[in-house]
């Protein structure tokens, strides 16, 4: 006959609703805005239960849920532009029983923005940026034409940020390798194969870092090989912190 | 040992040129359009018949200039490339031909060479969803192309966007470009499994999506409401052909390529596939849609034995349903067209054994193949889905394609690269002619009678282009078009391109009216695009072409 919120983070808005509905608002932390097209995410806390109900915040940030049998439930949120607000709130539901509507608020997302450039200081394209929180990848972005990326949809914290380009042609023995990077078109990512012989043959382009013996390892923001060195980049809530620029290195290949 | 030292360094002086004396080489690479230097591009000289140990690279300065000391004497192709350029080669001027190779002789310096290389274009805008900023959503340039007649779109770049609606497409070789704009699918929810959609990478096992229980550790706040996004091309428009084509020139960054995107009504097409012969199982049944789109546009279903199926979130638009066996002795197909734009219940599709199609080919009415090699291929008029390939043709111009699933099919004769000798005179098939449209197989109607009628009589053109200053201009595409009402078979196009005398030699042409252009910046399959036939229509030169014949032309190169 009650509803025990078990997260305190859970708030209740006046009026009781329809018994066994779940029902909310979802709002900008920040503004106290309500928060249009968030994705609400309802599951029995039960990790074996295969039931799961998703549903989307209308214009005024409202959601409701079909009445849900009785049992726990978790609700989660993400809304773009938001950090996912995971494990929200628990709660009971009593098929019976007048049920307050809920109140989640979200936390704007921030961003790292910046420029990508070559070891002669040219705009650096297609190179693979990442936002690091200890060893793990949260968020990945490719630099465009001019240099530029943007990694977002990141919690505040301590970030290292690493410049990546895409491994070049190799020659193993015989044959000249060519990686194929990943794209949403293509069946996946791989290699391309040919005999040395083939190419030579007709005096077709090779890669002229493979010639060279160069290759571009990863860098650290602010410009280090050594991830151990790597500045940290500090990011606060909402923040976009622009400005983390990086520059290749080439250095001999082993 | 000093001494000891020296000999050895002065025996290897004496010894050392005699054997390998080292050319060089040098130049420098600018822009082809304004001859502006282009800085730090990475050079590779190729020498024609390797090894690999003779190739060089070396990066150009800040000035374009480069300079090879320690060639090995030979012929060498001389390669540019470096970002926001496509590659250039010395002495190429349209990208699809070939440069020319540089001689390096022995212990001598070769004239400066100028590589020119063509800047690459950018496409920009944002993407918005209900009035906010959408992120993730995938971005592509689809080159517009023509082939037999027809739009073909390929990728050419892909973005995604960022959290502000931003995209980027870039590394555009010129062309003819529709954009289109289509939401990443968020993980959703099928049956008891969620279902993640993700680029292929080795991380991921190269998976296009990834399947997991639906538990409630596995559901993500990324997870949608259920629904389909339909692909948008640029300016605002579901309907691919009614898509713009944008001119994208070298070097153009073209911004404001904006788009909205929103979620389509979507319906099934439910029904059940039956067979005649008991065995049939490992059944798959597709919905196909037929003009071509960027939207994960094949929807398949695996069926383990004949039975009901449910193909669902259809977004408008006329399909190709078909179903086929994976397994048993003989492969069983049906295909049908739907128009989707209700919920479709009660299809029933009965699987049928494919057609034997077989015929001769003849040249200059002597059946057989005149001892060349050559093949027919068959390939799906619409929807391009199953290409049936190719098959060999006997000496005695016997050919036969066995099992073919009922539908229409494009016929081509195919002949080795570089053979140019003959041309399609007729195509009859079941009693019609068949030159200029597709082929229909018919299930269970085997066809005996398909005659391929080749005429080695070709025609000729041989073009000389001068430039401004009446000089012989290499590198230029001498094209010939052939007349409005045979454009719907792409060999009927025929090129060259010109020589460092300026001439180029144009054969293998069907004797008819041919419209010629020569060109310093379209390739050969840009001519087959109406608008830019339309657009250069004043320059073209009319001819025509007799029987074995061969015309002499003098054209003016023009951009």
């Amino acid at each position: 006959m009650t509803v025990w919120p078990v997260v305190l983070l859970l708030t209740f808005l006046r009026g009781p609703v329809s018994a066994g509905q779940i029902t909310g608002v979802v709002v900008d932390a920040d503004t106290r805005a309500p928060v249009a097209g968030a994705r609400v995410v309802l599951t029995a806390t039960d990790p074996a239960a295969s039931t799961a109900m998703v549903t989307l915040t209308d214009a005024q940030g409202s959601f409701h849920f079909a009445p849900a049998s009785p049992g726990t439930y978790r609700v989660r949120v993400g809304g773009d532009g938001y950090l996912p607000l995971a494990d929200a709130v628990s709660i009971v539901v009593v098929t019976d029983a007048a049920m307050k509507p809920l109140r989640l608020a979200l936390t704007r997302a921030s961003a790292i923005a910046g420029r990508v450039l070559t070891e002669f200081g040219d705009a650096a394209p297609a190179v693979i940026v990442r936002a690091l929180a200890g060893d793990r990848t949260v968020a990945e972005a490719r630099t465009n034409d001019l240099g530029d990326y943007r990694l977002f949809g990141l919690a505040p914290g301590e970030y290292r940020v690493a410049a990546e380009r895409y491994a070049g042609p190799r020659v193993e023995g015989e044959r000249y390798v060519v990686p194929t990077p990943p794209c949403p078109d293509c069946p996946g990512e791989g290699q391309f194969m040919r005999s040395v012989s083939s190419v030579t043959a007709g005096g077709e382009f090779v890669d002229p870092y493979l010639l060279l013996g160069q290759t571009h390892p990863t860098v650290y923001y602010a410009g280090t090989l050594d991830a151990s060195t790597a500045a940290p980049v500090i990011v606060m809530a909402g923040a976009d912190v622009g400005g983390i620029d990086l520059r290749l290195i080439a250095v001999r290949a082993n | 040992m000093p001494a000891l030292s020296v000999a050895w360094f002065g025996a290897f002086l004496l010894v050392v040129p005699a054997l390998i004396a080292p050319g060089t080489l040098h130049g420098r690479v600018a822009r082809d359009d304004t001859g502006a230097p282009v800085p730090h591009a990475r050079i590779v000289a190729a020498k024609v018949g390797g090894p690999l140990s003779d190739y060089r690279a070396v990066v150009a300065d800040a000035t374009g200039g480069f300079q090879f000391i320690d060639l090995a004497p030979g012929r060498y192709r001389i390669y540019a490339e470096r970002e926001g350029y496509l590659r250039g080669e010395y002495g190429r001027r349209l990208s699809s031909s070939l440069g020319t190779p540089v001689s390096v002789a022995a212990g001598q310096t070769s004239a400066a060479i100028v590589v020119t290389m063509t800047p690459t274009a950018a496409i920009a805008g944002h993407v918005d969803e209900e009035g906010q900023s959408a992120a993730h959503v995938w971005v592509r340039a689809l080159k517009s192309r023509f082939v037999d007649g027809r739009r073909t779109l390929s990728v050419a770049a892909y973005a995604a966007t960022d959290d502000r609606g931003g995209y980027r497409l870039f590394d555009l070789p010129p062309g003819r470009y529709v954009v289109s704009a289509i939401p990443q699918t968020r993980p959703r929810i099928e049956n008891s499994e969620i279902v993640t959609p993700t680029v292929p990478s080795r991380a991921n096992g190269n998976r296009s999506k990834v399947r997991m229980p639906l538990t409630a550790d596995n559901v993500s706040t990324m997870t949608g409401r259920p629904g389909v996004y339909p692909a948008i091309y640029y300016p605002s428009t579901t309907d691919v052909e009614r898509a713009a084509v944008l001119d994208i020139t070298a070097g153009d960054v073209r911004s404001g390529i904006d788009f909205t995107v929103a979620r389509g009504t979507v319906f099934h097409i439910r029904g059940r596939v039956t067979t005649t012969v008991a065995s049939a199982s490992g059944i798959i049944v597709s919905a196909a849609p037929v003009v071509m789109s960027t939207n994960p546009a094949v929807l398949t279903r695996h069926l383990a034995a004949a039975g009901e199926f449910d193909l669902d979130g259809l977004l408008p638009g006329i399909y190709t349903v078909f179903a086929q066996t994976t397994t048993g002795p003989a492969q069983l197909f049906v295909s049908t067209p739907l128009q989707v734009d209700h919920d479709v219940d009660g299809v029933s599709l009965v699987l049928q054994p494919g057609t034997r199609i077989a015929g001769h080919v003849s040249v200059d009415g002597v059946p057989g193949v005149g001892g060349r090699s050559m093949h027919v291929g068959l390939t799906r008029h619409v929807p391009p889905i199953w290409g049936y390939g190719i098959v060999p043709v006997q000496p005695d111009g016997a050919f036969a394609f066995s099992n073919v699933s009922p539908g229409d099919y494009d016929v081509r004769v195919l002949l080795p690269r570089a053979d140019r000798s003959l041309w399609v005179e007729a195509e009859r098939f079941d009693g019609a002619s068949v030159l200029d449209s597709p082929i229909h197989v018919e299930p269970g109607r085997a066809v005996h009678d398909f005659d391929l009628v080749l005429n080695s009589a070709t025609a000729a053109l041989d073009a000389l282009v001068l430039d401004d200053r009446q000089q012989p201009a290499a590198g230029v595409l001498v094209i010939a078009v052939p007349e409005s009402g045979r454009r719907g078979r792409s060999d009927r196009y025929r090129w060259a391109v010109t020589d460092t005398t300026g001439r180029a030699h144009v054969e293998g042409l069907e004797p008819g009216e041919y419209t010629v252009f020569a060109s310093t910046r379209l390739n050969a399959d840009d001519w087959q695009d109406p608008d830019v036939l339309a657009r250069h229509a004043s320059e073209g030169h009319d001819v025509r072409l007799s029987d074995g014949g061969a015309v002499r032309l003098t054209l003016r190169a023009t951009p």
